[in-house]
């Protein structure tokens, strides 16, 4: 993830469609940074931007960033298990502190990058990465042409640029060598046509464990990330006996 | 489509729907189940079909009792406020012996409630719901593959039996992903020579609910039931898991068996003689095979999301032969650890016992 984090600027945007690994991303890249910032004083601050889809959101792990020392930006309490478009406050003046690494985990598809519309001016005016995160095994995102619409679809709405894809080629528990192969592939021809670079493939670290080597050669320059699940509970992660 | 992708529960039961050759659907939004009617408002225009958002859960399933009647395969989904807003139209439709898909992810009730997962409809669904004597046959899948299975299964008994179909998810089964396979089907078109496709060549059809002298409206109730009796007779389903030598048998539907079944496996690790029963049907409820399953059990644990609703159903299938005990939590999925040790508790009961 070291390579990621060096890749990306200050302030990172997280998109993506619908259930393409956002927020488990957003959560991973922020423990990755949290340990490097203690040494080097900064803060860490991941927002929910999530305005969309009300369960296995960022903010259900509020507990753990405060854990790992990260700053979570979420709405009160009171509404926090709500479905209302709201965000939490302060993020305008995050965006401005440059002693800041703050990490916005945005809404799936183009209805969720509208939360970013408001704040693209000041977003622009900071450092900052935009990056797509791309499971090519999600419906809308299963070829080249599909991950190009989603891609243009949220930079319209967001009003920014995507500077970056993420490739999380996976089928959940299914998952295997192969898909992961196949699947950085679709996103791999998916980027040379954007003409974006991919600036890592994730894969969940016990699969890891069983294919560094094969996925290591697969993806070439191509950093392969380590990923832990913190959204889904473990039972549904499960292959049944 | 037949290899697999990643599938949210809601987005599955909208493609299945397809699959089964729906081609007409009427809802109205609410959380957590929007995303049925946002897919199908995309997809149902690509494939010749027609989505319509009504002006209410009361128009809605209205629509589909008209469509229904002139021979479409059609759906609806709604949450539980909006299920309990379609009820008088439900028992309409099963009155008129009309197939229809009628989808319930539920959510933390009673009144608003809130938008938590929930079991707490199963009442509502299996037992009546509306007003007048009718049954519907409610499916309980308990993953996002079973949701398109039932989904698809869903569509066929309607057709086969002419009755309203209740496919029973929850929040959670409505956004959590998983891998499925969308099968290849080539579903048949309707069939409904009773429809109203109008007259040319025929005399009307007529689809009705009004049966004013009593014996006509007797001589319908008991056709109704005759149809029902046969439905039980077919169409119990249900899954047991190591339930061969449980003295502990934990009863679940839905993502609670998803939950006990990662309990029962934590258990037998420890040695604990423990199994679990699903039923798949809800109504017609597997009373004969939780009969088999609880054979040689000393306890039954029946575990819901609701303050305890399946569980009078566990009861009436077992009688006073073994003791029926409620888990229960509302307003979440519980972690398998809670379930595991409601068993351990249970299961140093029964040595205490001998």
């Amino acid at each position: 993830m070291l390579q990621v984090i060096e890749s990306l600027q200050r302030v990172v945007v997280v998109t993506g469609s619908f259930g393409s690994g956002k927020s488990e991303f957003s959560l991973n890249l922020a423990i990755s940074m949290a340990e490097e910032a203690r040494k080097l004083g900064q803060v860490i601050a991941l927002a929910d931007l999530d305005i969309i889809n009300p369960y296995f959101r960022t903010r259900e792990a509020c507990a753990l960033l405060e854990e790992k020392g990260i700053k979570p930006i979420v709405p009160s309490p009171e509404v926090l298990y709500s479905d209302l478009p709201i965000y939490g406050p302060g993020i305008h003046n995050l965006l401005h502190q440059d002693d800041v690494r703050l990490i916005l985990d945005v809404g799936g598809d183009e209805m969720g990058a509208t939360a970013l519309g408001s704040l693209s001016g000041e977003i622009s005016n900071s450092e900052h990465s935009m990056v797509m995160v791309v499971n090519p095994y999600r419906p809308f995102t299963h070829d080249v042409a599909g991950i190009g619409r989603m891609a243009r679809g949220i930079e319209a709405r967001a009003r920014l640029k995507i500077h970056a894809l993420i490739s999380n080629p996976n089928l959940g528990p299914n998952t295997t060598a192969e898909a992961v192969m196949k699947g950085h592939h679709i996103v791999r021809a998916a980027a040379a046509e954007l003409r974006l670079p991919v600036v890592g493939l994730l894969v969940l670290r016990r699969f890891l464990k069983l294919w560094e080597d094969r996925l290591v050669t697969e993806a070439g320059s191509i950093p392969v990330v380590p990923i832990d699940i913190h959204l889904s509970p473990w039972w549904l992660q499960q292959k049944m006996r | 489509m037949s290899e697999q992708i990643l599938m949210k529960g809601n987005e599955a039961v909208a493609e299945a729907a397809i699959a089964a050759g729906c081609r007409y659907f009427f809802g109205y939004p609410i959380t957590p189940q929007s995303e049925i009617l946002e897919q199908l408002a995309r997809r149902l225009p690509e494939v010749g079909g027609a989505y319509v958002q009504a002006e209410s859960e009361v128009s809605a399933i209205n629509m589909v009792f008209g469509a229904a009647a002139a021979g479409a395969r059609v759906m609806t989904a709604s949450s539980s406020p909006g299920i309990s807003l379609m009820q008088e139209g439900i028992s309409y439709i099963a009155s008129a012996e009309l197939p229809a898909v009628i989808v319930n992810i539920m959510r933390g009730a009673p009144g608003l409630g809130g938008i938590h997962p929930s079991q707490a409809d199963y009442f509502q669904s299996v037992k009546g719901g509306g007003h007048g004597d009718y049954k519907l046959i409610v499916l309980a899948p308990s993953s996002v593959q079973e949701l398109i299975d039932h989904t698809i299964l869903a569509f066929e008994m309607a057709e086969a039996y002419r009755t309203p179909v209740v496919i029973f998810g929850d929040a959670m089964m409505g956004q959590m992903m998983e891998p499925v396979v969308i099968p290849d089907i080539e579903p048949l078109p309707p069939n409904r020579p009773w429809a109203t496709t109008g007259m040319e060549g025929r005399g009307p059809n007529i689809v009705h609910t009004l049966y004013l002298p009593a014996d006509k409206l007797e001589n319908h109730c008991n056709r109704l039931f005759a149809k029902y009796s046969e439905i039980e007779h077919n169409e119990k389903r249900s899954v047991g898991y190591l339930t061969e030598d449980a003295e502990i048998l934990v009863v679940a539907y839905g993502i609670m068996s998803r939950v006990a079944r990662a309990a029962v496996e934590m258990a037998r690790d420890d040695g604990i003689k423990v199994g679990m029963f699903r039923p798949v049907t809800l109504w017609p409820f597997p009373d004969n095979a939780l009969q088999a399953a609880a054979r040689n059990a000393r306890v039954v644990i029946a575990a819901e999301i609701s303050m305890g609703q399946m569980i009078e159903d566990v009861r009436l299938a077992l009688g006073n032969r073994v003791p029926v005990v409620l888990f229960n939590r509302i307003g979440l999925v519980p972690n398998p650890d809670e379930i595991y040790a409601a068993i351990k508790s249970k299961a140093r009961e029964v040595n205490a016992n001998g």
